[in-house]
């Protein structure tokens, strides 16, 4: 989870100071204008979609460090956040791996859906007769 | 607040939630994995 906001928040980092530089990352047709994100999931997601190999975990170590470590995201993300403000979110797109261009809004909103599917799959977990 | 603080907040929350579901659990249940046909 971690490496997963830390990658959008790089990418959203990078899509911003591309347009800055006048060297946009994404050049060519923006096929998901204004779409939600559930929806641009619904189109680009298998069911039960396989994790890339560049986003499994590697590092391993106790569940407390990885808590501290996403809690820290907030941190980057609120300095994204006041940096993009001079910036229209909608135009600021960066690939995402499976989905293809995404702009701000939509990568925000992957943030969030990303979250909240992890959490679900947490408590389905939790939920299994034989979790200890 | 505009669009984009409400979307770096809808994160946070999604973020507490999901630390609130993980941050309980034990060493044994942090690397449960329930059999794929299960």
């Amino acid at each position: 989870m971690v490496w997963a906001e830390q990658g959008g928040i790089n990418g959203m980092w990078k899509a911003m100071e591309g347009i800055r530089s006048n060297k946009p990352v994404w050049t060519d047709e923006f096929i998901y204008k204004g779409l939600p994100i559930e929806k641009i999931i619904e189109l680009t997601w298998q069911e039960r979609e396989k994790v890339p190999e560049s986003a499994k975990p590697r590092w391993g170590g106790p569940l407390a460090y990885w808590i501290v470590a996403l809690n820290g995201c907030q941190v980057s993300l609120q300095a994204l956040g006041n940096v993009l403000m001079d910036f229209d979110c909608e135009k600021v797109i960066y690939p995402h791996i499976i989905s293809g261009p995404l702009n701000v809004i939509q990568r925000m909103e992957f943030l969030r859906f990303h979250l909240n599917r992890h959490q679900r799959q947490i408590e389905k977990i939790k939920s299994h007769a034989d979790f200890p | 607040m505009n669009k984009l603080q409400h979307l770096i907040g809808q994160v946070s929350d999604a973020r507490q939630q999901f630390i609130a579901a993980a941050q309980d659990a034990s060493a044994d249940q942090a690397s449960f994995k329930p059999s794929e046909d299960s």
